[in-house]
C-alpha cells in the first residue's frame, strides 16, 4: 500500500455502508463486507472525510478537531486513508485525475 | 482499523444495506421490512431481531437468489422447506448473519405479484447504514406487522405489535389498513390479527388462520391448508407437501446432513404419525358421539 498524495480527493463511494454507534464507526464495503471497526482517532478521521474534499481538507478538519497541527497529523491521515482505500471503503482520486 | 465484534443491531443495519446494494446491482426490487426498516413510531420496543427481512418482487426472486449465492450467502432453508406458507428462504452470510428472503408475504399470498406492486407503489425510503432502502408505507408496514402478529399466535391485544399498529391507530388509519388489506388479498388475515376472524367463520381461509391464532396440531394445520388451497392442483400440492421431508430440519435434529435412508425412514415416520393422528381423532370423535 502506498499512501495517497495529500491533494488527492477522497470520497466515500455508494458501495460503502457505515454506522456510527456509541463513538465507534462500523464501515463495510458492500455487498460483501466484512465490517471494519474504527475507534479513537480513526473515528475522528472518518468524520473528517465523509463530507469529501481533498486530503489536505481532511487534514485541516482533523487538526481543528484535535488541536494538533495540520502538518503533524498529515502522515497519519495519509497512512490511515490508504488503508481504508485498500479495504475499498473510500476512493482517493489522484490529483492528475481531477486536473491537479 | 480491525475486524472485531460488531453489535447485532449494527450488523443487521449493515446487512440491510448489503442486500440493497446487491439488489440494485441485480436490477431486482426489494422492500425492507421489520427490524431497523420499521418506522420508529410503529414499534413499542427497540428492535431486537438478529435477522434481515426483505420482500422481493416475485419475478426477480430467482435472480436475487443467484446473486446472493454468488456473494457468499448460504441457503439454510429453502422456500419449500421453510414454513406452512412456503413464503421465505433463510440464508446465512459470514459477515452479515441471517437473511429471510420473502417471495410473498403470508396473508398476501393469493396474488404475490399484485400485492408486491401495491406495496411498491406506495413505498417510502429509509437510510440504513447510509444506504437508501425502499420500505413499505407506514400503513403497509402496520399491515405487515399485524399479519406477522396473526401468525405468532398472539392476535388480539396480546401481541405487542397490535397496539401501535391497530388499536392505537385512528379510525381513518384503520380504514386505510383495511383498504390495503383488501387490495393485497389480506382481509381475512388482517381479521385474524385484529380479533375479528369470526366475521369470516366457515370460510376455508379463516379456518387456516384459526389454527395460527388459536393453536392446533400439524394435522389441524395441514387440514386447514388443504381446505384453503384453491383447485385440485393446489390441493394435491398441499397433500404431497404435508408428507414431504424437510431435509434441513431433519438434519438439525440428527446433527448431520441426512442420508437417503434417513430421509426415507423419516417419510414413513411422518406417514405413520399422520395415520395415528387421524385414528386418534376418529376414536375421540366416536367417543364424543356416544
Amino acid at each position: 500500500m502506498s499512501p495517497p498524495a495529500d491533494d488527492g480527493i477522497v470520497l466515500v463511494p455508494a458501495t460503502t455502508g457505515w454506522v456510527e454507534r456509541d463513538g465507534v464507526v462500523y464501515v463495510a464495503h458492500l455487498p460483501d463486507g466484512p465490517p471494519l471497526v474504527l475507534t479513537g482517532s480513526g473515528v475522528v478521521v472518518w468524520q473528517a472525510l465523509v463530507d469529501g474534499g481533498t486530503l489536505t481538507d481532511v487534514g485541516e478538519r482533523v487538526a481543528a478537531a484535535t488541536g494538533e497541527s495540520a502538518a503533524g497529523v498529515r502522515p497519519g491521515i495519509l497512512a490511515f486513508v490508504g488503508g481504508l482505500a485498500d479495504a475499498g471503503v473510500v476512493v482517493v482520486t489522484p490529483p492528475t485525475a481531477h486536473g491537479g | 482499523m480491525i475486524e472485531a465484534v460488531v453489535p447485532v443491531a449494527v450488523r443487521v443495519e449493515l446487512a440491510h444495506a448489503a442486500v440493497q446494494r446487491l439488489a440494485e446491482r441485480t436490477g431486482v426490487d426489494v422492500l425492507h421490512i421489520k427490524g431497523p426498516a420499521v418506522h420508529p413510531g410503529l414499534r413499542t420496543r427497540p428492535s431486537t431481531g438478529s435477522d434481515v427481512d426483505v420482500i422481493v418482487r416475485p419475478d426477480g426472486v430467482d435472480l436475487l437468489m443467484r446473486a446472493l449465492h454468488d456473494h457468499g450467502w448460504l441457503v439454510e432453508t429453502t422456500f419449500a422447506a421453510g414454513s406452512a406458507f412456503d413464503h421465505a428462504a433463510n440464508l446465512y452470510h459470514p459477515s452479515w448473519g441471517l437473511l429471510d428472503v420473502h417471495r410473498h408475504y403470508p396473508g398476501m399470498d393469493r396474488d404475490p405479484a399484485g400485492a408486491f406492486a401495491t406495496l411498491w407503489r406506495d413505498r417510502n425510503h429509509v437510510e440504513l447504514a447510509h444506504v437508501r432502502c425502499a420500505v413499505p408505507s407506514p400503513l403497509a408496514q402496520s399491515l405487515v406487522l399485524l399479519l406477522h402478529a396473526a401468525r405468532s399466535g398472539h392476535a388480539g391485544d396480546e401481541h405487542p405489535d397490535v397496539a401501535p399498529n391497530w388499536t392505537d391507530r385512528t379510525p381513518r388509519e384503520q380504514s386505510g389498513i383495511r383498504d390495503l388489506a383488501e387490495e393485497t388479498g389480506a382481509t381475512v388475515a388482517l381479521a385474524a390479527a385484529t380479533g375479528h376472524l369470526d366475521e369470516f367463520a366457515g370460510s376455508p381461509e379463516a379456518a387456516l388462520w384459526e389454527v395460527f391464532v388459536h393453536g392446533g396440531d400439524r394435522l389441524d394445520e395441514w387440514g386447514a391448508r388443504l381446505r384453503a388451497a384453491r383447485g385440485p392442483r393446489a390441493k394435491a400440492g398441499v397433500a404431497l407437501h404435508s408428507l414431504a421431508v424437510n431435509r434441513y430440519y431433519l438434519g438439525q435434529r440428527l446433527g448431520h446432513p441426512p442420508s437417503r435412508p434417513e430421509v426415507v425412514a423419516e417419510f414413513f415416520r411422518r406417514f405413520a404419525a399422520g395415520g395415528r393422528a387421524v385414528a386418534t381423532r376418529a376414536v375421540a370423535s366416536r367417543r364424543g358421539r356416544r
